[in-house]
């Protein structure tokens, strides 16, 4: 055996010679043949201020770049695959009606919008490499991703050195909390959805004449599902409501039994739940089997009980039930019903949240590169004028497309690149028809319908 | 044969030395193969850092990223919260970790877990601090401080934190060197080879497999921060246990025992999945990790004693 090592350590160092220099020339083969061909004029990559047009610049008589490379990183692979593909979808219509529909960036002399995809792989690392490429390869000035926070900061430590814009899908809190300088997010973050889910009970509740004194917040205990429901309890307390329990259980949680019984013993008005998927279809059913009555159960977080799979599996277990979620598909403007009429006709599904957040953050980004044409005709692509443009935008849905296909109808930045009018749109599951259907109640109702409030067949107890 | 000891060694790595240098030279500043070499040879390092355990030693350990983590989220909370820099603080990582070893080390082989007992013990490690550092810092991510700096050994380019990765890897390759050498080298292939008949000749084989871990995990603990400053942020996710089996499965795929193997597999490998994934992520996502899969059954089939003995072969095959 040890011989047998020794004839390994002598000829191994040939084979390590000959592995090294295949990669080292594999990887400078890829390196000048890069993603596009056009893309390799400037191969000083790591310069502080990228060259961020596009190199065809040169060929161009305008001084305008005759496109723009917009890259988008998401789990288009692992266990958050279902929301990344989505996403890419999302981007690519809205890239498509931008340049066809929209005739590219006008202020920019029709530029039109290229989208580069890296998938985020399932680590941080990987998703620090996709960045990375994107920037290497096609120099982009602009990022969307990662939809999973600790990705989403990854790519952040790449875009931030490079002064690189990230619009980011990712919705918890302390993304744009660290003093970054280029992260923008115009989705509702994750204590917004909380805060809306509150916000909704308390409104309907005075709308009703129901009096709420206590609830129950039920949260899986994810970073995400926390943070929605820290911004759910900060709202219960601010509004005086007592919170008779806050609970939390991991989310593939198999049993939930002792939750139920804990609850039952509290006889609290509302339930606030904060669920994964197969969690909620466990507790709504668990919840009708025990005959718990709340004057009304409203789910946070965009995730269970009021998507089409939770319906199928749940049953009437989630009649009535509430999930807030960062985009309308039925919010009635021009441009929100052509687009979700446009993604149905080439994806054959509804848009949801993966891709709806992309529609708006991407129309924005539109926004944001026309303002900067106009604002710095002569270098619009400077990521310092970028992030001015960004900063100076103030989206309605008289002004802008971007607005008409976001909840609240309002895109400002803060300073900290967060909306300024962050808003959910809450769904509820009622019978139409005789079918079990979400139809969107709060803050603007679906035409026809409105918000069933307090829970049919709850009586105040005294 | 016995003439390669004093040579072929030495020369071995003043070739890896001069290889690891040229690489970033070769990679002409772009930036994107700076920061997968950074990673590529990091991940290397903590391969070659198994290979004692798990090729000297034979103990078929799955609980690398536990070490690496406690290490990692040592150093940074050492930073974060006492403001001890990381320049000091990898060494407490490294250390924390390593005692930890230890105290679970003692017990483990006291009572004679082995093979099978231990592989599952060590699978299990990982996932038990999963969970003991979810209790203790909650789902949240934490992020290190924008600061930069030799101390903090954060940089603003990748060079730098490739060459820390790579130091890393000399540095297990030479204890790698200095184990094999030495009498506790063969007293570990003793153990490997058949643990009974080294006890029956007089080796305590539970202090020397306890030395064998304190070795990898001291080097892995203090590899836990780079990691962390690869990843940009760091949560209880990091003891992730399909990424600390790839350790143990790029250590075998190499050959158990050859350093060499170890660095060729982790290093073509882990490049390799990092192509797949930026090739046909986006267009054919899921492609990466089929071919990856295939990749493994393969030389699973054909070479299981590892690249090394392939390599061993062609060579005599030319001879």
């Amino acid at each position: 055996m040890g011989n047998k090592e020794k004839a390994v350590s002598t000829s191994a160092v040939i084979a390590i010679v000959v592995v090294v220099i295949l990669v080292a020339v594999a990887g400078i083969y890829l390196a000048t043949r890069g993603g596009a061909p056009s893309t390799t004029t400037s191969p000083t990559t790591t310069a502080t201020t990228p060259k961020t047009a596009s190199p065809t610049t040169q060929t161009n008589t305008t001084a305008y770049p005759s496109q723009i490379y917009i890259g988008l990183v998401e789990p288009l692979t692992g266990s958050y695959a279902v929301f990344g593909q989505e996403a890419q979808q999302a981007a690519q219509l809205i890239v498509d009606i931008i340049n066809n529909q929209l005739g590219g960036i006008k202020s920019m002399g029709g530029a039109k919008l290229v989208l580069v995809t890296e998938d985020a792989g399932g680590t941080p690392e990987s998703a620090r490499l996709a960045a990375q490429k994107l920037i290497s390869t096609y120099h982009v000035p602009i990022m969307l991703g990662a939809y999973v926070s600790r990705f989403t900061s990854a790519m952040a430590a790449v875009t931030e050195q490079n002064k690189v814009i990230l619009m980011t899908d990712a919705l918890v809190d302390s993304l744009t909390q660290q003093g970054w300088q280029y992260i923008f997010r115009v989705a509702p973050k994750s204590s917004a959805h909380g805060k809306a889910a509150v916000d909704f009970v308390l409104d309907m509740a005075k709308k009703t004449n129901t009096t709420i004194k206590t609830a129950v917040v039920l949260n899986e205990d994810s970073i995400f599902g926390t943070t929605v429901a820290n911004g759910a309890v900060l709202e219960l307390v601010s509004n005086g409501i007592e919170i008779s329990s806050h609970i939390t259980y991991p989310y593939d949680i198999s049993d939930v039994t002792p939750i139920i019984n804990q609850i039952k013993q509290l006889n609290a008005d509302i339930l606030i739940s904060i669920p994964y998927f197969n969690d909620g279809v466990l507790l709504a059913k668990a919840i009708q089997a025990s005959g718990l009555k709340f004057a009304f159960i409203a789910g946070a977080g965009a995730c269970g009980y009021t998507d089409p799979d939770s319906i199928k599996a749940a049953g009437n277990a989630v009649l009535y039930y509430t999930n807030t979620y960062s985009y309308n598909p039925a919010r009635p403007t021009e441009w929100n019903q052509k687009v979700v009429t446009m993604f149905e006709q080439r994806y054959g599904k509804l848009p949801t949240e993966g891709a709806g957040i992309i529609f708006y953050s991407l129309m924005t980004v539109y926004e944001a590169l026309e303002k900067a044409g106009k604002m710095f005709p002569s270098d619009p692509l400077n990521p310092d004028h970028l992030r001015a443009a960004f900063l100076s935008l103030d989206l309605n849905d008289t002004n802008s497309i971007a607005a008409q296909l976001y909840p609240s109808g309002h895109i400002k930045f803060g300073p900290d690149g967060d909306n300024l009018y962050p808003q959910t749109a809450i769904l509820q599951v009622q019978l139409v028809g005789g079918n079990l259907t979400p139809v969107v109640v709060w803050p603007e109702a679906q035409p026809g319908f409105s918000a069933i409030f307090p829970r049919p067949g709850w009586a105040p107890t005294k | 044969m016995r003439a390669s000891i004093t040579r072929g060694p030495i020369l071995e790595i003043l070739i890896l030395i001069v290889i690891l240098a040229i690489i970033p030279l070769a990679l002409m500043g772009n930036a994107y193969y700076e920061l997968l070499a950074a990673t590529v040879v990091l991940f290397s390092s903590m391969v070659v850092a198994w290979n004692i355990i798990g090729g000297y030693a034979g103990q078929l350990d799955l609980g690398a990223y536990a070490y690496m983590g406690v290490g990692g989220i040592v150093t940074a909370e050492l930073w974060m919260k006492a403001g001890i820099p990381p320049l000091l603080g990898i060494f407490v990582g490294g250390a924390v970790s390593a005692l930890i070893a230890i105290l679970i080390g003692i017990p483990t082989f006291r009572f004679g877990i082995k093979e099978v007992w231990y592989a599952l013990l060590t699978a299990a490690l990982v996932v038990i601090f999963n969970n003991i550092s979810r209790l203790l810092m909650g789902p949240f991510d934490y992020y290190l401080p924008p600061t930069t700096g030799f101390v903090y050994l954060k940089f603003n380019s990748y060079v730098i934190v490739y060459a820390i990765a790579a130091s890393f890897l000399i540095i297990a390759f030479l204890v790698n060197f200095f184990v094999e050498r030495s009498k506790m080298g063969y007293y570990f292939k003793a153990i490997r080879e058949d643990e009974l008949a080294a006890e029956m000749v007089g080796i305590d084989t539970r202090r020397y497999k306890l030395y064998a871990l304190l070795l990898y995990s001291f080097l892995l603990g203090v590899m836990g921060y780079i990691y962390i400053v690869i990843a940009a942020s760091y949560s209880y996710r990091i003891f992730d246990s399909s990424a600390s089996l790839s350790i143990a499965i790029m250590g075998i795929i190499g050959g158990l025992g050859s350093v060499e193997g170890g660095i060729i597999s982790s290093m073509v490998l882990r490049s390799l999945g990092e192509y797949f994934r930026s090739t046909f992520g986006s267009s054919l996502p899921g492609l990466d990790l089929l071919l990856y899969g295939a990749v493994l059954i393969l030389i699973g089939i054909f070479q299981p004693e590892g690249i090394s003995s392939l390599i061993n072969k062609l060579l005599k095959r030319k001879g």
